[in-house]
């Protein structure tokens, strides 16, 4: 909505009058904020922790942090980098997480159950040629399908994505690590997360890739990789058509950019060997994880237009808290992996790693 | 000489014998005449002597006519025979009151006979139920001199009245209106004429309607001068806007600067915001029924402008004489015809609207009368995008060798929307004075948008070149038919009823796009179009119940179906009225239900607000209102009035987060909560309706909130609604110094809006699991801006030239220069504290406008 703002009223607001003004409203003071974004695929969580202040926010850079989970302490975080501790925990749906945080004097604290996590079955995977329309060269694709079981009797919120990882050992060279940028030798492993726009997810009544009049810098072609707020990059997604049901979940990435060469010099006519393997992750969430996720997704889609950075329509509520004694938003999101096998793959790098 | 005397003596006798002859007399002489038969119950008294003149050399109906005048009978031809009958006691008078010059029917024209009363419908039509005998008739409205007419009333009586226009008439001596008005029992009704919508100083000189229905007490103005309208707590949408019948879903141009009425093609607009006519459904909060000119039936006349930023042509006239007439009116913004200069030059941005109004109206006879209408408007936005820079750079290290490099960039972005809209209607009378209208009505809205691009980039890297195509449409599409009666049983009984359906096609959005580089990425998302089918029945009576009472019951029954789920609202309504003398006190109570939603994410009228229907999720919008009011007309040329109100809205929806508007077919509703609204208020108006200085002044004193119970929105809190504005004043004056020259002033002030402004900084997560900064608001609407008030000021200066009229306007808005709080936004500047910005846009803008009418 503030791009059609700008575009038309942008004449007008450039030539405005303005008049300042700075509301007296109360201020309590400083309060802690925490934000966890855990899953029960990972083991190792990050927990931010900042401190909300009048019209900035500082990291809290000497905290103590806690997790219990059904009552247990089972970790402590350490090591702040910009405010952000790591722990080492497992969670499992159904669990009861309690993540506390103490810092000068403040205590915050959030309680959150682990939701059941979907059933996630039944993966199948071909490897298909496609073409957009009737001029263009069909190109191939690895499409992944994998049927998700509704948690039955409530209201589901889901998110997925897909990624690929490969290796590929005795690649000559130096080669550049995607992960670290390194110029290394020898195997190289890759993991990305491959969401490619493929046609069986653009009529996805449930994924419905929304389009993106970007009039910006932030083109959603050449930036596929990176986060991209104006698009469903997480494939979010509600329950709404498949209540205590089972929807067929097709998520598909194209072969050279699930096996996207590195950037690196290569023997064109050596024959290489990669192990590669496609992950689908379907998380459910809690539907206030869901709230703020939609609600971050718009917040942070800035809008930049001749220089301007005026974000002239405001975000007009708060979002979801479930931090007692401060502020912030802590969830545990039940996640489900299915692994899929395409390796391993054999050939020249123009045909492993096909243009 | 003998025999001549004898002669004149039979002469003589015969004489007297003929004026001794009865009625029985006479009617075998005019059988003979005309060979007819009579026929005729055995129990007429033929015998009565007839006394009146001679009918020789008289056609038949003439000499019924005066044989019967004041005999108690009545005649009616029967194909070869004439029944004969005793009058009835009770007929009816019916016709239309037009304007003598031009053949316009006349809206609320008076209709007077000793203790009874009417006046005419929205057509010009008036049924006026009397004793048979001789009756005398007053004619009236308000600007034209009086007529009073005897007419002989014996059944049904066909009388169609001119009245001639008189700028001297005083508006004392104009029966009140009793559909509208304080005469009227409903209450919340509001008439606005056109020359009062011509003089009230607004915006750039162009004269509007809806910015001056925004004068009137309970009536809010969107944000920046927008002229969408918010009546009494209801949102934009919330109002049936109404062209010759036909609802409108875009009222507004530019944004809502401007409506999409052209002044001079308008005939009457009325504004209903209290207790609603039984007739109207399917908006919650008020309805705007504006009704255009239909043409003169004498001779042609008409004006053309040209103002500031726009000009307007209007041209009616007769077809043939007192038959067909035509009203044609366009109005365009100057840069619809600078846009082939602008894009030579290579101007970057231009916007642009237009409108078409065309009505053709013929008269079959005095009781069929077939009207069609038509309307086309439209705004455009583009803004054209072109760079190409050549570079000579140096490489990288080690050998910095030189190369050449190229950026270009070409964009074209194109929205364009409006509706279009037609219909075709007939009046019919009855014999009885039982009126018909029917109507079969389309309409269509669209937004359309389209973006092409091109990029390439030459560098080390190598070429890249990209081609982008982008379109977005979003639509509705109407198709209805209606037919509404007015009935007059009674002088005590005006009963009105009818019915109509309407097919709706809603196409929220439909997109899709192809980016062309390396590969082809085509994306296309059909939409999704969901059918309504709206059906509605009402049927309302008001009627006098003595001297000082009068009541007006109706219902309107609503039903709406669409996938596979119907939806029926009983619509009930409720006015009463108690006067005595100068002083009325008068009640009411509305339901009003609505079956559509605008989607908007602000108080701006957006290209991209969409038009949903309610679906298994989102339930239909209903308000209730309960309003009291208290009225005075001791002074003449003077009326007070004093009401209060309380309403409550059900199922309002709204995004959730204001900001959700992504173009998806996907889950919207999903993205929408349901709510409730209440809103409530006082109204005081004191108007000037007579002399050479006219005007009122108005205060209103209101609240309205909004409450999402699920916590959705605000975490379940109540919140102001976005133009819950408590305090607002209008006061206008008009004063006509001489013929040549008068002046409009306005003066509003209106409370601050109500706006969100965060009280700390903190984090968020993103969809990632990172952390970034972000402003946090406790309550939406937290905070409210400085009020707003302005005085605006126009000067007309007429003089009559060789052919017709010139008039010179030139006005300023905001005289003195107020820095309204036009658009406020949060922002922080260089000492990074997070600061409310009002951005005043329309400050002290003068206009002036040529207006030549013939």
């Amino acid at each position: 909505m503030e791009r059609w703002f700008s575009l038309f009223l942008l004449p007008l607001l450039l030539a405005a009058c303005e008049t300042l003004i700075y509301p007296d409203l109360p201020f309590e003071g400083d309060v802690l904020v925490m934000n966890a974004r855990l899953s029960t695929a990972d083991s190792v969580h990050t927990v931010h922790l900042a401190w909300s202040r009048r019209d900035s926010v500082a990291y809290v850079a000497d905290a103590a942090v806690s997790c219990r989970v059904n009552g247990v302490a089972v970790a402590t975080a350490s090591g702040a980098k910009e405010g952000a501790y790591t722990f080492e925990a497992r969670f499992a749906p159904g669990d009861e997480v309690v993540l506390a945080a103490d810092a000068a004097g403040h205590h915050a604290e959030a309680a959150v159950t682990v939701p059941a996590a979907p059933v996630v079955d039944h993966p199948r995977w071909d490897r298909v040629r496609h073409a957009e329309t009737a001029e263009e060269e069909p190109r191939d694709y690895y499409r992944v399908k994998v049927d998700v079981h509704d948690i039955p009797g409530q209201r589901n919120f889901y998110k997925a994505g897909l990624w690929s990882s490969y290796s590929v050992p005795g690649l000559g060279g130096y080669v550049r690590d995607e992960a670290t940028g390194e110029y290394v030798q020898g195997t190289l492993s890759v993991t990305r997360q491959v969401r490619e726009r493929y046609v069986t997810n653009y009529y996805d009544p449930l994924l419905g890739s929304s389009l993106d009049l970007s009039f910006g810098a932030n083109d959603p072609y050449w930036n596929a990789d990176e986060l991209n707020y104006y698009r469903n990059l997480w494939n979010l997604f509600p329950d709404t058509s498949f209540a205590d049901g089972v929807h067929t979940l097709v998520l598909a990435g194209r072969c050279s950019e699930v096996m996207r060469r590195p950037s690196a010099t290569f023997e064109p006519d050596r024959q290489y060997e990669a192990d590669a393997c496609i992950r689908v992750r379907v998380f459910s969430l809690s539907e206030e994880d869901w709230r703020h996720l939609n609600m971050s997704r718009a917040d942070l889609a800035d809008f930049s237009i001749a220089g301007l950075d005026i974000d002239v329509y405001e975000q007009t509520q708060p979002y979801p808290e479930n931090v007692t004694g401060g502020m912030g938003f802590v969830t545990v999101e039940a996640a489900v992996d299915v692994v899929v096998d395409i390796g391993p793959l054999r050939g020249t790098f123009h045909e492993i790693f096909p243009d | 000489m003998m025999k001549r005397l004898l002669s004149l003596l039979l002469l003589l006798a015969a004489t007297a014998a003929g004026a001794q002859e009865i009625l029985r007399t006479q009617l075998d002489t005019l059988q003979r005449r005309f060979a007819v038969q009579w026929v005729y119950d055995a129990d007429l008294d033929l015998a009565r002597p007839y006394t009146g003149p001679g009918l020789q050399g008289l056609p038949l109906e003439r000499a019924l006519d005066t044989l019967l005048d004041g005999s108690g009978l009545v005649w009616k031809r029967s194909g070869s025979h004439i029944v004969l009958k005793p009058a009835p006691k009770k007929g009816t008078v019916s016709g239309y009151v037009r304007d003598v010059r031009s053949g316009e029917p006349l809206i609320g024209a008076g209709v007077q006979c000793g203790p009874s009363g009417t006046v005419t419908n929205v057509y010009g039509f008036y049924t006026l139920p009397l004793e048979s005998g001789r009756n005398r008739l007053t004619f009236s409205y308000v600007g034209y001199a009086s007529r009073a007419v005897e007419v002989e009333v014996r059944g049904a009586v066909d009388l169609t009245v001119d009245l001639r226009s008189d700028a001297q008439v005083a508006p004392a001596t104009v029966t009140a209106r009793t559909d509208v008005g304080i005469g009227a029992t409903l209450m919340g009704a509001l008439e606005i004429q056109p020359s009062l919508i011509r003089n009230t100083p607004v915006l750039f000189g162009e004269a509007d309607v809806l910015k001056t229905l925004q004068m009137m007490p309970g009536v809010q103005a969107g944000s920046l001068g927008m002229s969408g309208i918010f009546v009494r707590g209801g949102g934009g949408d919330e109002n049936l806007v109404l062209m010759d019948g036909v609802p409108l879903y875009g009222v507004n141009h530019m944004l809502g600067l401007f409506s999409v009425f052209t002044p001079e093609a308008v005939k009457k607009v009325t504004l209903y915001k209290g207790a609603f006519p039984a007739r109207f459904g399917g908006r919650a909060s008020s309805v705007v029924d504006v009704r255009m000119n239909d043409g003169d039936m004498k001779e042609w006349h008409g004006s053309l402008t040209a103002g500031l930023l726009a000009e307007k042509v209007h041209l009616e006239g007769p077809l043939r004489k007192d038959r067909t007439a035509v009203s044609l009116s366009a109005r365009g913004l100057h840069t619809v015809l600078a846009e082939p200069v602008l894009r030579l030059a290579k101007v970057p941005y231009n916007y642009f609207f237009y409108d078409v109004n065309a009505k053709l109206t013929h008269r079959f006879s005095e009781r069929d009368i077939a009207y069609v209408s038509f309307y086309h408007g439209r705004d455009f936005f583009l803004r054209r995008e072109d760079e190409d820079v050549s570079e000579h750079q140096w490489g990288p290290e080690p050998d910095y060798l030189p190369y050449d490099s190229r950026k270009a960039r070409k964009r074209d972005i194109r929205v364009g929307w409006g509706n279009t809209a037609a219909a075709a209607s007939w009046n019919h009378t009855f014999s009885s004075g039982l009126f018909a209208h029917t109507a079969l009505t389309w309409n269509r809205y669209s937004m359309r948008t389209r973006q092409d691009g091109w990029r390439l980039q030459d560098d080390l890297d190598g070429h890249e070149e990209e081609t982008t195509r982008y379109r977005l449409a979003s639509g509705i599409r109407d198709l209805g038919l209606a037919t509404d009666w007015d009935w007059r049983p009674s002088a005590r009984h005006i009963v009105r009823f009818g019915g109509g359906y309407t097919l709706h096609r809603y196409t929220p959005e439909s997109a899709g796009s192809v980016i062309t580089s390396r590969d082809t990425v085509r994306t296309e998302m059909p939409g999704r179009a969901y059918n309504g089918h709206e059906a509605a029945l009402y049927a309302e009576d008001d009627m006098v119940l003595g001297e000082r009472f009068s009541l007006q019951p109706g219902l309107h029954l609503s039903l709406f179906h669409t996938g596979g789920r119907t939806d029926a609202v009983p619509e009930p309504r409720l006015s009463a009225r108690w006067a005595s003398g100068a002083w009325s006190v008068k009640g009411g109570y509305a339901r009003m239900s609505q079956y559509v939603h605008l989607l908007t994410t602000g108080g701006f009228s957006m290209p991209t607000d969409i038009w949903v229907p309610i679906t298994g999720a989102v339930r239909p919008l209903v308000s209730d209102q309960v309003s009291l009011g208290g009225y005075w007309t001791g002074v003449p040329g003077w009326e007070f009035s004093a009401e209060t109100w309380c309403k409550t809205l059900r199922n309002v929806v709204e995004y959730i987060d204001p900001r959700l508007f992504y173009v998806t077919t996907v889950d919207w509703e999903g993205n929408v909560a349901m709510g409730r609204g209440r809103s409530f208020g006082v109204e005081l108006l004191a108007e000037r309706k007579a002399g050479r200085t006219t005007g009122w002044l108005g205060y209103t004193w209101s609240r309205a909130t909004r409450i999402f119970p699920d916590g959705s929105i605000n975490r379940g809190r109540r919140y102001p609604d976005p133009h819950d504005r408590p305090h607002k004043v209008n006061l206008v004056v008009n004063h006509r110094f001489s013929g040549r020259v008068d002046l409009s002033a306005a003066w509003t002030f209106a409370s601050g809006q109500p706006v969100s402004y965060p009280t700390r900084v903190t984090e968020v997560q993103t969809v990632d699991g990172g952390v970034s900064e972000s402003w946090y608001y406790p309550d939406r609407n937290n905070y409210r801006v400085p009020p707003t008030h302005r005085l605006d000021v126009s000067v007309n200066f007429h003089k009559r030239v060789r052919r017709g009229e010139r008039t010179w306007n030139i006005g300023v808005y905001n005289l003195y220069g107020r820095n309204n709080p036009d658009v406020s936004f949060t922002d922080r500047r260089n000492d990074r504290r997070i600061i409310l910005v009002n951005s005043t846009l329309l400050l002290c803008i003068p206009a002036f406008s040529y207006t030549w009418r013939f």
